[in-house]
């Protein structure tokens, strides 16, 4: 009996990794929110370019009506999916498809973590289980439920990290760690950081050839990705740059006021809002300290065995803490990793008395308190999904009307204007226009909206809700019809 | 026979199910043949085939589809037609090499645990069994053979995959084996089971790889679940809850209790497979409603055979495969987990046909040196064999089908409905309407069988036989927009113009998302006559469910100053109530004034609270 426990042991340590990829891959694929393409504004982006590289239309956002060139989200993962449209190229049906692709991503990432976390040598389970439950955690299933590049970009991401922290990294290695990185940074554009993150952590393990060898093969990569960036920037319309600009556009329209609030590490408020949701006020900054204990002892102890992807979470996190937007999608991407670096660090501060066994208490009772109730809650009941669900609702109203009572040729102004595109077949132009200031937005005037809606030759205005955002409602807009508290659908007619 | 070798033996077998199933090149198109086949554009060029390549594998026909999705099956035919101009002699000899090779394929995979003369045995059982027929001498029945054909190769290339000698071979093997899996899944759904045939080949026949079939396998388990969803896209939309004529409107303990007889038929069919018949709906497989000592039986013989394939999992693994890879290929049909499509198929046993083959190559092995094991085994294939050579030409055409079925199984329901289909085509109404209240006095929980019999009977001016049929029928499915439409049509063609208003006017209530209910019951207040209003709120009710969402304002418009106008409100609070989702969210107005005329008319009407957002949901009927 004692012999076949062994034996199931010895099968479990080994076999792991394979059978939590399938079992990411079946979770994350049972994780698709049953809403539209497009409720998150970037992934109905990514489908219309998706759609404009499957029709050799170039790398242009066409459901605007002069198509512009497309500069702000790197090309790799609609370049994938373009290859999944021009396999089957029937919108919305072809979706499973990409949504097979992204569980997939998500599923080759948590193999590759798990073959980094056996190289680490973490005790016990510890690995297994953290990585599980990085996994499930609802945040991650709700960037998994819709279309965005995050899976991918964890996938590329960890090869990458996994491929430096070898212990002998030989030039080919320093080669595919080059490739992978810069992919990642073709999939995300802070994909820079796996670039940066790997280069510093090749240096600091004295392998400074390797380092140079990746840095160089990296800029490579994504040198025509800038090349094209630099050459397209000027197409874009000043008023839609705050959407489809290049990053650095809005970096200058942010200004450096909307650059230093980095300094205040508001970057982790997310995490600790996710530990204990509904703390208040004062146990905000506590919460971060315990979790920055953790998680930051779990990178010391591993610091020497995963020094690339310690660098390159760093170099991550400084990244998102600057960059003047709302840190929060981009941090849910990494919590299997600070889940394994969690765990590590709660292992290893408990083993070294009182003190390290309070800290590691503390979080406990926290997470328990406040996280695992919201997780299994969200779990039970698709919570992860409902925000999607619910964005997706009125488009549920707009997009059938938009079809039944628009002509083909007409322009639509609306939220998540890729969706209508992707929907109805008309191009579509935001109803909302703005600019960064600091880091927040500012509209444009009503004057300068309605001037860019004759500009644009729009001819229908759809609104979510009533609340929706949009220009005051005014002169030349005749209601079609309106659903009280809901959606409603206008046509505009340009006063000029 | 001790100079026959494996590749000989395989040989043999073909060669003898092409023998046996030469006469099937005499056949033409039969039953399904002309839809899936001879009436489909995808099917007739591989440009057509690779263009719907994502398409369900019924074609439309009106907008409509029977669903599921086999794109390497159309894609087989495209080819057949291609080559052959759509003659049918070809598309028969191309299923009857497909069925060649599967045999030969049968006799290679089971040699692994046999000898050639025993695994040659169990190969000319599986060659000429009469079970057969049905997959090869029609020819949508290529669906089966091909997906059986390559779990053979996936379990083939698997095998070489875990004992190649080097990595590369490996996975090459492996690579192959992929390759076979996805094309078994993307020929018949049945495909879905090559993981687990894999699982069971590896279990019986140990490799010194082991610890790469666990990772290969959940692999090949992820593609599966991947294709799950893709078949689910492309045809989920189309299938209905596909279930059984004799399984519809039963509770899971009824199905159970009708299913579990089911198995002793299978059984007999894998055993002593003399009586056939190319439909098992009622009478022939009655439905039943208690358990009973046919269910007992059932369930005892199932898992006899179940315990029996498992018993024998080290003694004698041979006998497992075959038992346990047909337990698990007739396992999605069984109708015992989910309800599937059908109660009984013939051709759904095709590779459950491995059972009785591995047992009889088992018993020759067994047997070997008693003097009468050749001769009982001659004895068995021949009268399999003749069988098989007489059966075959059932499938010539689907006339031949339908006649001579209606001669051999009478009692079942579902050919007089194809005799009646076939008199409508020849214009011989009359007759054809006596086939389908046949059909319907046969099984009489069909409602289907009025949709053609009630529309029948009213162009013969038959309208009392017209609203019995539908009288009869309505309570079984009395939710069904269609069955409420035709006790409409009915009373309105008997004059009984209130009760199809009233029917017409449950219907929308019972199917409130339907848009064939609202037509139904639009068309009937037109030709009526009624007051505008109640007019212009059916019409409302129509562009709502379609999402014309302006036109359905304005006719809600329209309908709020007919009501302002009308001497008499009758009925008014139902119309409002139906329709208050609609009014609440985009003429508020016309709520209020309903329930002013309402009061005015002496009864305050109930209206609940709704979600204005929530009809969003409804609008994708």
């Amino acid at each position: 009996m004692r012999a076949r426990w062994v034996a199931w042991g010895d099968w479990a340590t080994r076999e792991w990794p394979h059978v939590l990829a399938l079992f990411v891959f079946v979770l994350a694929l049972w994780a698709q929110a049953e809403a539209m393409v497009g409720v998150f504004y970037d992934d109905g982006i990514y489908v219309v370019l998706a759609k404009a590289l499957a029709g050799s239309e170039g790398y242009r956002n066409i459901h605007l009506p002069d198509a512009p060139a497309a500069v702000h989200y790197p090309i790799l993962y609609p370049f994938a999916l373009s290859l999944l449209w021009r396999l089957w190229p029937a919108f919305p049906a072809n979706v499973v498809l990409f949504e097979i692709f992204d569980s997939a991503a998500l599923a080759v990432s948590a193999w590759l973590m798990a073959l980094h976390a056996r190289r680490a040598n973490l005790p016990g389970i510890a690995a297994p289980v953290a990585l599980f439950l990085g996994f499930t955690a609802f945040p991650v299933l709700a960037v998994v439920g819709v279309r965005l590049s995050e899976p991918l970009f964890l996938a590329l991401f960890a090869a990458a990290v996994l491929m430096a922290d070898r212990d002998i990294v030989t030039d080919r290695g320093a080669v595919a760690a080059g490739v992978l990185a810069g992919l990642a940074t073709l999939t995300r554009s802070v994909g820079v950081t796996v670039i940066a993150g790997v280069a510093i952590g090749l240096w600091l393990k004295g392998r400074r050839r390797a380092a140079i060898i990746h840095s160089a093969v990296a800029a490579v990569i994504i040198a025509p990705w800038f090349v094209w960036v630099a050459g397209a920037k000027g197409g874009i319309d000043p008023r839609l740059s705050a959407s489809y600009g290049t990053y650095f556009d809005e970096v200058g329209q942010a200004g450096v006021s909307g650059v230093l609030p980095g300094f205040d590490l508001s970057v982790v408020g997310p995490l600790a809002r996710l530990t204990l949701p509904g703390a208040p006020g004062w146990l905000w900054y506590p919460l971060v300290a315990l979790l920055a204990v953790v998680i930051g002892w779990g990178g010391l102890v591993l610091a020497r065995r995963v020094t690339c992807l310690l660098a390159s979470i760093v170099a991550y996190l400084l990244m998102i803490a600057f960059w003047p937007f709302p840190p929060d999608r981009f941090l849910w991407i990494l919590v299997p990793w600070l889940a394994l670096l969690g765990a590590a660090g709660g292992i290893a501060l408990w083993r070294r008395g009182v003190p390290g066994r309070v800290a590691v208490a503390a979080l406990l009772v926290a997470l328990a308190l406040g996280y695992v109730p919201r997780e299994l809650t969200s779990l039970k009941n698709r919570g992860f999904a409902r925000t999607a669900e619910r964005i997706s609702m009125p488009f549920g109203v707009l997009v059938p009307a938009i079809s039944a009572e628009t002509p083909e040729a007409a322009v639509v102004a609306s939220a998540d204007e890729p969706l209508i595109y992707l929907y109805t077949g008309r191009r579509a132009v935001p109803n909302h226009i703005f600019r960064w200031k600091e880091r927040d937005t500012e509209a444009f005037s009503p004057d300068t909206t309605y001037q860019f809606f004759c500009d644009y030759g729009v001819s229908y205005l759809a609104l979510t809700s009533p609340s929706a955002n949009a220009a005051p409602l005014s002169a030349g807009l005749e209601p079609m019809f309106r659903v009280s508290g809901g959606p409603a659908l206008f046509r505009y007619l340009c006063p000029a | 026979m001790s100079r026959l070798t494996l590749g000989r033996a395989a040989a043999v077998a073909a060669l003898v199910a092409c023998i046996v199933y030469s006469n099937a090149l005499l056949n033409g198109w039969a039953m399904d043949d002309s839809g899936v086949v001879r009436e489909n554009p995808a099917a007739h060029s591989v440009a057509a085939a690779w263009e719907g390549r994502f398409s369900p594998y019924w074609p439309m026909v009106e907008g409509v589809s029977a669903g599921l999705w086999r794109p390497a099956i159309t894609m087989s035919y495209a080819v057949d037609w291609t080559l052959s101009g759509g003659r049918e002699w070809w598309f028969h000899a191309h299923n009857v090499l497909l069925h060649a090779l599967v045999t030969a394929l049968v006799v290679l995979v089971i040699a692994a645990w046999l000898p050639p003369p025993a695994a040659l045995a169990a190969g000319l059982v599986f060659a000429v069994h009469p079970v057969h027929v049905e997959a090869v001498s029609n020819v949508v029945g290529r669906a089966e053979i091909q997906a059986a054909l390559f779990i053979l190769l996936a379990v083939v290339a698997f095998r070489r995959a875990r004992f190649a000698g080097s990595v590369a071979g490996s996975r090459a093997w492996f690579a192959g084996t992929v390759a076979a899996t996805l094309l078994a899944l993307l020929s018949k759904e049945h495909g879905a089971v090559t993981v687990t045939v894999l699982a069971l080949d590896a279990l019986l026949l140990k490799g010194p790889q082991g610890r790469l079939v666990v990772r290969r396998l959940l692999l090949i388990a992820a593609i599966t679940v991947a294709w799950v969803l893709v078949w689910q896209a492309v045809a989920g939309g189309w299938v209905r809850p596909s279930t059984a004529t004799s399984l519809r409107y039963l509770s899971p303990g009824q199905r159970i209790a009708t299913v579990l007889p089911v198995y002793l038929e299978v059984v007999r069919l894998l055993t002593w497979p003399m009586v056939l018949s190319h439909d098992y709906n009622p009478q022939l497989i009655p439905q039943r409603t208690e358990f009973t000592a046919f269910a007992l039986m059932g369930f005892l013989t199932a898992g006899a055979v179940v315990a029996l394939g498992l018993a024998c999992l080290k003694k004698a693994p041979v006998v497992s495969f075959g038992i346990l890879v047909a337990v698990l290929s007739y396992a999605p049909s069984s109708n015992l987990i989910f309800p599937a499509g059908t109660i009984l198929g013939e051709r759904l046993l095709y590779l459950a046909v491995l059972a009785p083959a591995c047992v009889a190559g088992w018993l020759m092995m067994r047997f070997r040196g008693w003097q009468w094991a050749l001769p009982a085994l001659s004895i068995v294939l021949l009268a399999y064999g003749a069988r098989t050579v007489t059966r075959t030409p059932f499938w010539k055409d689907s006339l031949t089908v339908v006649i001579d079925g209606l001669v051999q199984h009478p009692e079942v329901f579902r050919v007089h409905m194809e005799l009646g289909h076939m008199l409508m085509q020849a214009g011989d109404s009359a007759r054809a309407l006596s086939e389908y209240l046949v059909a319907g006095e046969i099984f009489g929980r069909d409602p289907f069988v009025a949709m053609w019999s009630v529309p029948l009977a009213l162009e013969l001016e038959r309208p009392r036989v017209a609203l019995r049929e539908a009288q009869r029928v309505w309570p079984l499915a009395p939710h069904h927009p269609a069955v409420n439409g035709v006790l409409a049509g009915a009373y309105r063609a008997n004059g009984q113009w209130d009760s199809a208003l009233a029917v017409a006017r449950e219907g929308v209530q019972r199917a409130p998302q339907s848009r064939t209910a609202a037509l139904v019951y639009q068309e009937l207040l037109r030709a009526r006559d009624e007051p505008p209003w109640r007019i212009a709120l059916a019409e409302a009710r129509l562009h709502w469910r379609r999402g014309h969402f302006t036109s359905a304002t304005g006719a809600l418009a329209a309908a709020d100053t007919l009501i302002g106008d009308a001497a008499s409100l009758d009925g008014v609070c139902w119309e409002i109530a139906d329709l208050r989702l609609a009014i609440r969210a985009l003429v508020p107005e016309l709520e209020q004034a309903a329930q002013e005329a309402a009061r005015r008319e002496g009864q305050p009407c109930q209206i609940g609270d709704a979600d204005p957002l929530r009809p969003a949901g409804g609008l994708a009927n």
